[in-house]
């Protein structure tokens, strides 16, 4: 009769046995932690507290009050980059609507925004935020294209305030220009000046929400050709993080 | 024949898979408790979300809908500032009325070392049209109106201090305010041990705010549609 192999398991069985079970675990941490991070990440999109504050500004700028020029800096960048920053600087007259949308987007904690409610992380963009090989021939960039954009190519998405076409002249200029306006030591100035020129950069968290978006490729159901997306950066109650909305708008 | 080996277990492999058995156990066991207290955190956080929605809702929908052509807001604390009840009072476009109170009632605990040392914790939020005229924040105790729904804030557990029930999730962070008269800002800021001061209620809506649509067709053209 055949012997019976009784030796058991020897030192290289087990360690392979080892090993594999080691990778699979390991696998299993890599891709579940992410998940968890994820999760917490998106707890931030569009809640109903956002929605609403995305309604109110929803609300300002389909009033007629205000108003955009197509061959302004605001209406060149929506055609090269697909988008521009809301501002209440562009509500016409020295009306209530306009002291009541600086008091909105300061109440609404709207990130970005200064006293006068200018300048605030609120962008104006096509319903379409993501086009592919269909972008209208006038728009160079669509907004998803423009919020990926990294290295020396996030420059260009500074150049809404400014005019000029080479895009390193454009943030020295700012930098400048911020400068002279700056009542601080000229070491001061020039690195709160920089701070100022990178905050007009989508930062990561920005570009993870605009990615996360849908293309929006099918027709609003109700006819709006634009959207807004709003970044809300909530300090009170000794707080400290960044929230998102996107509404359409009906214009 | 041969011989089948019938010699047992021996002590040291006893020992060896009792010690392995002890120390995967007690790694699964810290593991599976960690994930227990996130899904309990989970959990809190759902029901607070829950709520926020509701509330949130009720109320912004009342102020899309119908409109706000005033607000006001009072405060009343208690003499011995354990009872503090907000007020936001508005007045609709149609002529009704439109009333939020925050009813906080703090026990005694090392939170509120002020708090009542007779009371329980009570937390309310009470969001409706008021019968008649804005219930008196003034009054004790604060008069009852069928028109006002209660909005219970979720109970998330309890502790005893001193002999007096301590909620979990208790309401802390209170704004209201009305700026310039034409931005109604109100904050309900919760606070919980494990969830500390992040979630709250935010309701923000203009007042008076009449819309221009008249000149809106065609009004942008930068996007050939």
């Amino acid at each position: 009769m055949k012997k019976i192999n009784s030796g058991g398991f020897v030192l290289a069985e087990t360690l392979v046995v080892t090993v594999f079970l080691m990778t699979i675990f390991s696998m299993l941490y890599y891709y579940f932690y992410p998940l968890i991070g994820e999760y917490e990440k998106r707890e931030v999109y569009d809640d109903v507290d956002d929605k609403y504050s995305a309604f109110w500004i929803k609300k300002i700028i389909e009033d007629s009050q205000y108003v955009v020029d197509s061959d302004s800096v605001k209406g060149r960048n929506f055609e090269k980059y697909g988008y521009f920053r809301f501002e209440c600087k562009e509500i016409s007259s020295e009306s209530d609507k306009k002291q009541m949308c600086k008091n909105l987007v300061n109440a609404l904690q709207v990130d970005n925004c200064d006293p006068d409610g200018n300048n605030c992380s609120i962008y104006v963009t096509s319903y379409r935020i993501g086009f592919g090989a269909n972008r209208p021939a006038q728009m160079m960039r669509d907004f998803k294209t423009t919020v990926s954009m990294t290295g020396d190519q996030a420059l260009i998405r500074a150049q809404e305030d400014c005019d000029k076409t080479n895009l390193n002249e454009c943030i020295n200029d700012f930098v400048t220009n911020c400068k002279e306006k700056s009542m601080l030591p000229v070491e001061k100035a020039e690195v709160e000046c920089s701070k100022e020129a990178n905050k007009k950069i989508f930062p990561t968290r920005t570009r993870d929400y605009v990615e996360l978006l849908p293309d929006y490729k099918t027709k609003s159901r109700n006819g709006a050709f634009y959207r807004i997306i709003v970044v809300f950066h909530h300090v009170q109650a000794s707080n400290n993080y960044y929230s998102y909305a996107t509404i359409e708008v009906n214009v | 024949m041969k011989k089948l080996n019938n010699k047992g277990i021996t002590t040291v492999e006893v020992i060896v898979c009792f010690v392995l058995i002890v120390t995967i156990t007690t790694a699964l066991y810290n593991t599976v408790s960690a994930f227990n207290e996130k899904r309990i955190l989970e959990q809190n956080k759902e029901a607070v979300y829950t709520y926020k929605n509701l509330l949130t809702k009720d109320i912004q929908e009342d102020f899309i809908k119908i409109g706000i052509v005033s607000a006001s807001t009072k405060t009343n604390i208690s003499p011995d500032g354990s009872k503090v009840i907000d007020s936001v009072e508005c007045i609709m476009k149609d002529g009704t009325k439109r009333q939020l109170l925050i009813i906080r009632q703090y026990a005694k605990s090392p939170e509120h070392p002020g708090g009542s040392t007779t009371e329980d914790d009570y937390y309310m939020i009470e969001y409706g049209t008021p019968d008649n005229d804005f219930i008196d924040i003034n009054q004790n105790p604060l008069p009852t109106n069928s028109n006002v729904m209660e909005y219970p804030i979720p109970k998330l557990g309890s502790t005893k201090y001193e002999g007096r029930v301590v909620q979990d999730l208790s309401i802390r962070n209170v704004k209201t305010k009305v700026t310039n008269n034409n931005v109604l800002d109100v904050y309900i800021g919760f606070y919980h041990p494990e969830l500390t001061t992040r979630y709250g209620v935010q309701i923000i809506s203009p007042i008076n705010y009449v819309s221009s649509t008249n000149e809106i067709t065609e009004r942008w053209e930068l996007y050939s549609h």
